[in-house]
């Protein structure tokens, strides 16, 4: 049985009994619990009211559905509800830590990141519940702790409640629980943790130490300090004054004097020279010059802390972000392995994400992706889980998926600066520059709504998108002048077309004139058919639309149509012919057949196998004088494309391009290594076909550059774009395209 | 003095190179052309090289790297330079292989000038102060309103607009190529050179190039008049050379012609000796005791009235006449 059906077998029994007996409260209990396991949050919200209207004095029952109304952001009816669950207990202390519990439980999903997007708040309540408390007591350490807590949590994934004030009442309030209480480890770690995000490291450290002090096999306290460390090491610059952190740290590991003389002689260089150390304060300065003992002091902490608790999960993956900053993947990886393996209700897609990402930059995409999707499966609501895969899709080149990836989290997150970042990065791949403009735009806006501070043209982030900005001007410009170029072709190659004509038949006429042989004629024919050849080509690679390819692959039977077999095997012909075009392309002949005895002997056996279209026949030839080839067109062989509308014959030229470039390039490798592959692939709905060849990468070819053209061309009226991949000795051309012909049969 | 051509793709062009060069090369240079053109099986384009440079007036280069040294070596030794804008070769040319000979080529010079190298060598003869205006002629399959890469460089040395259109030749462009050809078939220089082509393969042939660049400095000055005494002088000097070469190869001459210096008597013992000898006939005799005679008075006695430009020209041809003999004596003698 289904989970669903399971659901709905469950749910028509409640109904049924919630029908016969609709006074009992257990029913609707039930069925708000059945609800909210299946995320049915305005159901459970109903059968609360039922249960207030059935029992209205029962002041859980407003509790309980305060946290709906939090989670589905109706704070002020879930503020109405809290106000009731005081009412009816308005002088006991449990009530306003209850509603304290009730709006942290809610903000847990938050914290866990199961909805990174929303962060659901309520702690402006909670703050006044925190104060209620102490004026109960005013002696209690812990409502200091309580209300310093709720203080902090105000401003969490809140941009608009942002602001020093929230940590400094929660210092203030740390502070006094301390006093009360001078023995409690965690208030040290929560104010150290409120120090840190004051920017006062040396303080974060100094109440760091002695939390651990005192608590020495709390683990969480050494992740806590080796993540200032690790925030030292990252290279993040803190401020100017902050080098306290520095201060404590170093007279702990007795580089106090080290320290002390490498401050006076930053403050004396700064003196001289403002700009000294590019504005980097002592801090940075400092620890970037002395990285070992940083390093060391983080990595003990994060041992020790996993030393004490193994089997905390999320100790692992800290560790494995501190690896990864110093960008030791293989350890990272260790640790994220074993964060999986432990497993941590809700952590775990993050977990995913994270090691996706480790696998994306080690290289290994196929892993990666696996997990990126595993992260997404697991946790759908998480825009960081989608812009991970994003940046995966990004460095495969499939801009289209990212795309996608990143619109969904920017649906999420409409702040994730990084996604527009990339968003334009994609756009301006597949040359979108208007989007990618809007993309650098929306990138400019969420950073301005991160970064308030002064210093916000100062951020690095803007430069790099007045950067990218200038790069789409140049870009635009140049692609204006290569439409204009194009038109100018197109138009063009349509007269030369034409005229050449005028010139070949002249030819043609001087050539069965002259009796015997005469190379002058021959040779201008050959440029003259040359150039009949490209600017045919060039004139059929702007016509036309993927229709036609649809069309002649279901009218495929009159006499110019054309096989794949016919095609490739043409295309060969086509390639190998002008290699023996002592006039045109002398550099690859030259290449071929070093010596013109090979050359005769090797023209004499093409002579005999040109006309022939078995590629088996054709193939021992190539192996003896071009290059190692091999063909795997297995079951695509007979599939045949018509003519009426040109698909055959710009299927052809498509073919032609790319062989002929393949086999020209292959020229300047040694003969043993030469190799041509070309491989035709049915993908289902995708025709993918790859031609690959050694080549000599510091071989540039004095090059028109219009068989490119041809080829891109003749992709877009395939709806698509090569995919050209150059490594250091392959060169390899990917086009794929609809399956005409199985569309064509369903 | 030469025409430096430079173009990568020779082998292509063949038929054009014979067309353009007509005037300089000897039958036998067009015929072997011809059946390279007509060959299946394409030259390597040294063969071209060597061919067409048997003229001895054109010098033909098919790399950058080779094309540039000339250039900045020896940019005085060309009459006219015809350059190829694009020399982008195959298999690329190394950096460090232009450095060797011009330290100042970077890296990033070479990114500026791909396929444009032709610019780089029009702005290395500008600034060796060469009058590219009426010297140089880019070819070049592209529009002559392209900006010449790295021209902000030279502004300094030439006002570019004087290098104008009329120093673009575009290839296939048949009009253009008629106006380059009459530029080629009209360099006086040349001409010199090519009419006096057997005088000056002898002088290079049998004694030097130096004494072969004299003779076409008389025959290009022989009409200037405030070259005459200079001229007179090197008309003498040349005797000399011929006579010092005769000492060598002619039997006995050695013993009965050198002087109390140990040098090579210029005067009437050595003309009567090679009377008595019968290596001279009377009228080279005559023309012998010419062209030692006027020089040796007029340098003597320097006075513009004694000689003239007319002087000048009637012992230039006595000079040619000697050079006829003397090829005749190192045939005989060889």
């Amino acid at each position: 049985m289904s989970e669903n059906t399971d659901y709905i077998e469950k749910l028509n029994e409640l109904n049924e009994k919630i029908v016969l007996e609709p006074e009992n409260i257990q029913f609707y209990q039930e069925r708000a619990e059945l609800y909210s396991q299946n995320g049915c949050f305005n159901e459970v919200i109903d059968d609360y009211t039922k249960l207030i209207e059935i029992e209205p004095d029962n002041k859980n029952f407003y509790l309980t559905r305060s946290a709906y109304y939090l989670f589905m952001r109706e704070n002020e009816k879930a503020y109405e509800d809290f106000d009731k669950y005081i009412d009816m207990a308005p002088n006991d202390i449990s009530t306003y830590i209850n509603i304290i519990s009730k709006i942290d439980g809610v903000n847990k999903w938050y914290d866990l990141g199961y909805f990174d997007y929303t962060f659901f708040g309520g702690y402006d309540y909670a703050v006044k519940c925190a104060d209620k408390l102490i004026d109960f007591d005013i002696n209690n350490a812990e409502y200091y702790a309580k209300r310093a807590h709720c203080s902090r949590r105000l401003y969490c994934g809140n941009p608009d409640y942002y602001s020093d004030n929230h940590n400094t009442a929660a210092l203030s309030d740390y502070t006094k629980a301390i006093e009360l209480d001078h023995d409690n480890p965690d208030y040290y770690a929560k104010r150290a943790a409120t120090y840190f995000d004051l920017g006062k490291h040396g303080l974060a450290l100094e109440d760091y130490n002695r939390a651990i002090e005192l608590d020495p096999d709390n683990s969480d306290y050494y992740a806590e300090r080796a993540a200032i460390y690790k925030y030292w090491i990252y290279g993040e610059d803190v401020g100017i004054n902050n080098h306290d952190g520095l201060l404590v740290f170093f007279s702990f590991t007795g580089k106090y004097d080290t320290l002390i003389q490498e401050k006076k002689n930053y403050n004396k260089e700064i003196e001289h020279n403002s700009n000294a150390f590019n504005g980097h304060s002592f801090l940075y300065y400092f620890t970037q010059k002395y990285p070992d003992e940083t390093i060391q002091k983080a990595k003990n902490d994060y041992d020790k802390a996993i030393e004490l608790d193994p089997d905390k999960a999320y100790l692992y993956s800290a560790r494995c972000d501190f690896y990864e900053i110093l960008e030791q993947h293989d350890k990272a990886l260790l640790d994220i392995n074993k964060a999986i393996e432990l497993g941590s209700d809700g952590l775990i897609g993050k977990f995913y994400g994270i090691r996706g990402t480790i696998f994306r930059k080690m290289g290994d995409y196929r892993n990666a992706l696996e997990d990126h999707n595993m992260s997404i499966t697991l946790n759908p609501y998480s825009h960081k889980n989608y812009l991970y895969r994003a940046k995966l899709f990004f460095v495969l080149k499939r801009y289209e998926e990212a795309l996608d990836d990143l619109s969904k989290c920017i649906k999420f997150n409409w702040n994730c600066y990084d996604a527009y970042n990339i968003q334009k990065e994609c756009y301006y791949e597949i040359e979108k520059y208007d989007d990618a403009s809007w993309s650098a735009f929306e990138e400019y806006m969420a950073i301005r709504r991160s970064d308030e501070s002064d210093f916000f043209d100062e951020n690095p982030h803007i430069e790099n998108i007045i950067d990218f900005i200038k790069k789409i001007a140049i870009k635009e410009k140049k692609q204006a002048i290569i439409d204009e170029r194009n038109k100018i072709i197109a138009d063009l190659s349509h007269s030369i077309k034409n005229l050449i004509s005028t010139v070949i038949d002249p030819l043609e006429n001087m050539k069965k004139e002259h009796a015997e042989e005469n190379p002058v004629i021959e040779n201008a024919l050959k440029g003259a058919n040359l150039i009949r050849e490209i600017v045919n080509a060039m004139n059929l690679s702007f016509k036309g639309s993927i229709d036609d390819f649809y069309y002649d692959a279901e009218h495929n039977s009159g006499k110019e149509a054309l096989s794949l077999q016919d095609i490739i095997s043409q295309s060969l012909t086509y390639s190998i012919g002008h290699m023996f075009d002592g006039k045109y392309f002398a550099n690859f002949l030259r290449k071929y057949f070093p010596e013109r005895s090979i050359f005769q002997e090797a023209k004499s056996a093409w002579s005999e196998k040109s006309q022939t279209k078995n590629m088996e026949e054709l193939l021992p030839f190539f192996g003896q004088y071009f290059f190692d080839i091999q063909l795997n067109i297995s079951d695509m062989a007979d599939l045949r494309i018509g003519n009426e509308k040109g698909s055959a014959i710009k299927l052809l030229i498509l073919f032609q391009e790319i062989i002929f470039n393949a086999v020209k390039y292959s020229a300047f490798v040694e003969k043993d290594n030469r190799f041509l592959h070309i491989d035709v692939k049915n993908n289902g709905n995708q025709i993918v076909i790859t031609v690959e060849n050694r080549y000599k990468k510091t071989v540039k070819t004095k090059t028109s550059g219009l068989g490119l053209v041809i080829i891109k061309n003749f992709a877009k009226l395939l709806e698509n774009e090569p995919d050209i991949r150059q490594d250091e000795e392959i060169y390899a051309v990917t086009i794929r395209f609809s399956n005409f012909w199985k569309e064509k049969s369903q | 003095m030469k025409i430096l051509y430079v173009e990568d793709q020779i082998t292509r062009n063949i038929s054009r190179i014979s067309r353009l060069f007509d005037k300089y090369l000897t039958k036998s240079a067009k015929k072997t052309l011809q059946e390279l053109e007509k060959d299946e099986y394409p030259p390597e384009p040294e063969e071209i090289k060597k061919i067409v440079e048997t003229s001895n007036l054109i010098e033909m280069e098919y790399r950058f790297p080779q094309a540039l040294q000339k250039v900045i070596q020896h940019p005085e030794n060309y009459a006219l330079f015809i350059i190829d804008r694009n020399l982008f070769e195959e298999e690329g040319y190394d950096v460090e292989e232009v450095k060797a000979f011009e330290p100042s080529f970077s890296e990033e010079k070479y990114e500026t000038y791909a396929e444009r190298e032709g610019d780089y060598l029009f702005a290395q003869l500008v600034r060796l102060k060469t009058d590219v205006g009426s010297k140089f002629y880019f070819m070049t399959a592209y529009s002559a309103e392209e900006g010449i890469r790295g021209a902000a460089d030279i502004q300094g040395f030439i006002n570019l607009d004087i290098f104008s259109k009329d120093n673009f030749i575009e290839k296939g462009n048949e009009a253009d190529f008629d106006r380059l050809k009459h530029r080629i078939d009209n360099i006086e220089i040349l001409n010199i050179e090519l009419e006096n082509r057997d005088y000056l393969q002898i002088l290079r042939k049998n004694i030097d190039e130096k004494t072969a660049d004299d003779f076409i400095k008389i025959l290009s000055e022989k009409d200037a008049k405030g070259r005459i005494g200079d001229n007179l002088r090197l008309i003498r000097n040349t005797y000399q050379s011929i006579l010092e070469k005769c000492v060598i190869i002619i039997p006995e001459m050695r013993d009965n012609c050198m002087n109390q210096h140990n040098q090579v008597g210029l005067g009437r013992e050595t003309i009567d000796w090679l009377s008595r000898k019968t290596h001279i006939n009377g009228i080279v005799r005559s023309l012998f005791f010419s062209v030692k005679e006027i020089p040796s008075k007029f340098s003597n006695h320097p006075n513009p009235e004694d000689a003239t430009t007319d002087t000048v020209n009637s012992l230039t041809y006595a000079l040619k006449d000697i050079i006829l003999w003397f090829g005749k004596i190192c045939s005989l003698y060889k």
